[in-house]
C-alpha cells in the first residue's frame, strides 16, 4: 500500500515572464528515494523550493500529507519537511555543534534540552562527523559543511527531506557515503527524500524513482531502468551516452555531445 | 557509540562552561572597574570617603555623611556618569551584536546604517534653528531621537518594498547616512559659529549628560529591549545561516528581521540622543566577543554588551584623567582605546569569525 506524501499539481511559476515552472504534476510515495535530473536552469532548484514552501507558485497546488504547503506555518512545516540547501555559508561561525542543534529549532524556543543535545549527536555520529563538533563550520571544507547541513537537517527529524545538489560538493567516497545514508534512512525509517543530483550514475544506483525535468517540465518520470535510456538523455541532454547494466543498475557512460 | 556520544556531549558541556566563565569573568571586571573608577576624579577624594558617601546613601541611619560637597561630586557626578557610561555600552554594544547577524552583515552597526548620522541631524536643527519637538532641556534629545527613529523606519519601510533584503537595508541605511550627513554640513556651513561648534561637539559624543535623570530614561528601554534580544539570540543563528535556511527551520523571518531592527533602532536611538554619536562601540565590541568566544548569538548578545560597557567606561575615565583638566571626548577616545584593541585581536585571532 503506497501512501502519497508529496502531490504537486499543475504547479507553474515563473521570474516576470518566462515560466520556470510549467505545469509540473507528480505524486511522491512515503518512503521513497527520488532524484530530480535535468540540465542546469530548468527549475529543479525552483521546483524544490515550491514544495519547501519557499516560493509560492503562481498556480497548481503543493499538499503535504494532503494539506497545503502555502497554509501551513513555518513552524509546522520545519517539522514535516528538511531542505538542505545548494551552498551554505553562514555570516558568522558557528561550531558545527550548534549549526546541527540549529535543526531542533522547531521544537525549542530558547534553552536546548539534554535529548536536543543527544539527537544533535546522533545526527553528527550518523554521518561521521562527531570528531569535528566542536570545530567552527566556516573552516571546514566544502564537503564537511555539506555533511554539517545534513546532519542539521536530520537533527530535524521531519519526514520528507528535500536535498538540493547535497552531494556536488563533495568527493567519490563522501558522494557514496551520504547516499547510503539516505537510502538507509528511506527504507528504514520511512523518510521521503527529493533530491537535484547531477551525477547520473549516482542517480541510478540510489533511486527508487527518477524525474528528468526539461524546460519546466517533467520530461520524464519512472524507476532508474526505464528513464535513464540512450534516448532520453540524448533528448534531455543533448548528449550521445551509451549505456550498459553493472549490478543490475543501468550505467552511463558518455560519448559525445550531439552536433547540431 | 554511547560512549563517543557522552564524550561529545562532555566536551560541548566543557566549551559551555568556557563561555560562562568568560561572562562572569567580564562582570567580576565591571565590579571591579566600577569600585576603582569613582575613586578616581579631577577632585581629590579619599578612597574611605567615597565609600562612606556610598555607605551613608545606602543605609542613612547607620554611616553619617561626609561633607556635602564630597557628597554631591560622588552621588550626583561621579556615580550616575559610571553608570552611564556602563549602560550605554551596553546598549549599543548589544543593538551592534544584533544588527549584523539580522543583516548577516559584519560591518553594520549603529554608525552604518545612518541612525547615528539621523540623531545628528535632528540635534543639528535643534541647536542651529532651535527648533524642536520638545521644549526646554529637552529639545536636543528629542530631536536626535525621533531623526534616529526616522532613519531607522525609513530604511524598513523602503526596504519593504524591495522584500527586506539586508542587502537593501544596508544600501538604503548607507545612501541616509550621507544625506543625513550633507544635511547637517549645509545647515553648519550656515549657522553661527557657536553653533557649528555646538553640533560639532555634539556629533563627537559625551557622557557628561550622565545624571540619573538620564537614567531614567536610559534604564527602563534597556530593561524592556534587551531581554527580549537574548531570548531572540536563538533565532538569530537560524537567521544568520541564511533566509532559505532559517525559513526552514521554522523562523518567520521577514518579521523577525523588522522585529529586531525595530528593537535595536529603539535602544540606539534611547542612548544616543543623550550622548551623541558614539556608535563605534557598537561595531567593534560585537566582534571583539565573537573572536574570543565564538559566532553563537546566545552568548554574543550578552557578553558584547558587557564588552561594550567595560570598554566604554574604561575609555571614559581615561578621557577624563589623561589630560587633566581637559576632558577628551569620549567618541575619540574609543576610537584610540578600541581601534588599537581591535586589530590586535583581528590580526591574532585563530579563528575565522566572519
Amino acid at each position: 500500500m503506497f501512501i502519497i506524501k508529496i502531490q504537486i499539481k499543475d504547479v507553474e511559476f515563473g521570474y516576470s515572464k518566462n515560466k520556470v515552472l510549467d505545469g509540473i504534476s507528480i505524486n511522491i510515495d512515503k518512503g521513497e528515494c527520488v532524484s530530480i535530473l535535468g540540465p542546469n536552469g530548468t527549475g529543479k532548484s525552483t521546483l524544490i523550493k515550491c514544495i519547501d514552501g519557499l516560493l509560492k507558485p503562481q498556480k497548481g497546488t503543493i499538499k503535504i500529507n494532503g494539506e497545503d504547503v502555502q497554509k501551513i506555518k513555518r513552524e509546522k512545516l520545519a517539522t514535516q519537511l528538511g531542505y538542505v540547501a545548494q551552498s551554505c555559508n553562514s555570516a558568522f561561525s558557528l561550531t558545527v555543534f550548534d549549526m546541527v542543534l540549529l535543526g531542533r529549532s522547531p521544537y525549542i524556543k530558547w534553552k536546548s534540552s539534554k535529548s536536543d543535545e543527544l539527537k544533535v549527536f546522533k545526527a553528527l555520529k550518523k554521518l561521521n562527523i562527531e570528531d569535528i563538533a566542536m570545530k567552527n563550520f566556516n573552516e571546514l571544507s566544502g564537503g564537511q559543511q555539506q555533511k554539517v547541513i545534513i546532519a542539521r537537517a536530520l537533527a530535524q527529524e521531519t519526514e520528507i527531506l528535500l536535498l538540493d545538489e547535497a552531494t556536488s560538493n563533495l568527493d567519490i567516497r563522501h558522494q557514496l557515503e551520504v547516499m547510503y545514508i539516505i537510502k538507509k534512512l528511506t527504507k528504514e525509517e520511512n523518510i521521503t527524500a527529493v533530491m537535484i543530483v547531477h551525477d547520473l550514475n549516482i542517480a541510478a544506483r540510489f533511486s527508487d524513482k527518477i524525474l528528468i525535468m526539461k524546460n519546466g517540465k517533467i520530461n520524464k518520470a519512472g524507476i532508474p531502468e526505464k528513464v535513464l535510456t540512450k534516448e532520453n538523455i540524448s533528448d534531455v541532454y543533448g548528449v550521445e551516452v551509451d549505456i550498459s547494466r553493472i549490478e543490475k543498475k543501468p550505467c552511463v557512460i558518455p560519448l559525445r555531445t550531439k552536433c547540431i | 557509540m554511547e560512549i563517543d556520544i557522552q564524550n561529545g556531549i562532555k566536551d560541548y558541556k566543557m566549551e559551555k562552561r568556557k563561555k560562562t566563565f568568560f561572562i562572569i569573568i567580564l562582570i567580576i571586571g565591571i565590579i571591579v572597574f566600577g569600585s576603582i573608577a569613582i575613586t578616581i576624579g579631577p577632585l581629590n577624594i579619599t578612597v574611605i570617603e567615597v565609600y562612606r558617601v556610598i555607605l551613608h546613601k545606602i543605609l542613612p541611619s547607620f554611616i553619617n555623611s561626609v561633607d556635602s560637597n564630597i557628597e554631591n561630586v560622588v552621588w550626583l557626578v561621579r556615580i550616575p556618569r559610571i553608570l552611564t557610561s556602563l549602560l550605554v555600552g551596553f546598549c549599543l554594544a548589544i543593538a551592534g551584536a544584533v544588527m549584523q547577524p539580522v543583516l548577516r552583515n559584519p560591518m553594520a552597526s549603529p554608525f552604518t546604517l545612518g541612525i547615528s548620522s539621523g540623531a545628528g541631524f535632528g540635534a543639528a536643527i535643534a541647536i542651529i534653528f532651535g527648533k524642536s519637538i520638545a521644549k526646554g532641556s529637552f529639545h536636543v534629545i528629542a530631536n536626535a531621537f525621533v531623526f534616529s527613529l526616522i532613519t531607522s523606519f525609513i530604511i524598513l519601510i523602503l526596504s519593504r518594498k524591495k522584500g527586506t533584503t539586508p542587502e537593501s537595508m544596508i544600501l538604503i541605511g548607507i545612501a541616509l547616512s550621507h544625506l543625513f550627513t550633507a544635511g547637517t554640513t549645509v545647515m553648519q556651513y550656515f549657522a553661527d559659529s557657536w553653533a557649528t561648534a555646538e553640533v560639532v561637539f555634539w556629533m563627537v559624543g559625551s557622557l557628561s549628560k550622565g545624571t540619573w535623570e538620564t537614567l531614567k530614561y536610559i534604564f527602563p528601554v534597556a530593561i524592556i529591549c534587551i531581554p527580549f534580544l537574548i531570548i531572540k539570540s536563538w533565532e538569530l543563528n537560524s537567521i544568520s545561516a541564511g533566509d532559505d535556511a532559517a525559513k526552514s527551520l521554522g523562523v518567520n523571518v521577514d518579521k523577525t528581521r523588522i522585529i529586531l531592527m525595530i528593537v535595536a533602532s529603539l535602544i540606539t536611538a534611547t542612548t544616543i540622543c543623550f550622548t551623541g554619536a558614539i556608535g563605534f562601540i557598537g561595531l567593534i565590541a560585537p566582534h571583539i566577543t565573537r573572536m574570543i568566544g565564538g559566532g553563537d548569538n546566545r552568548f554574543v548578545i550578552p557578553a558584547a554588551g558587557l564588552v561594550g560597557a567595560l570598554l566604554l567606561s574604561l575609555s571614559d575615565m581615561i578621557a577624563m584623567n589623561i589630560l587633566e583638566p581637559i576632558i577628551i571626548p569620549i567618541g575619540v577616545m574609543t576610537s584610540f582605546t578600541g581601534v588599537p584593541l581591535f586589530i590586535f585581536l583581528i590580526m591574532k585571532s585563530r579563528r575565522r569569525c566572519l
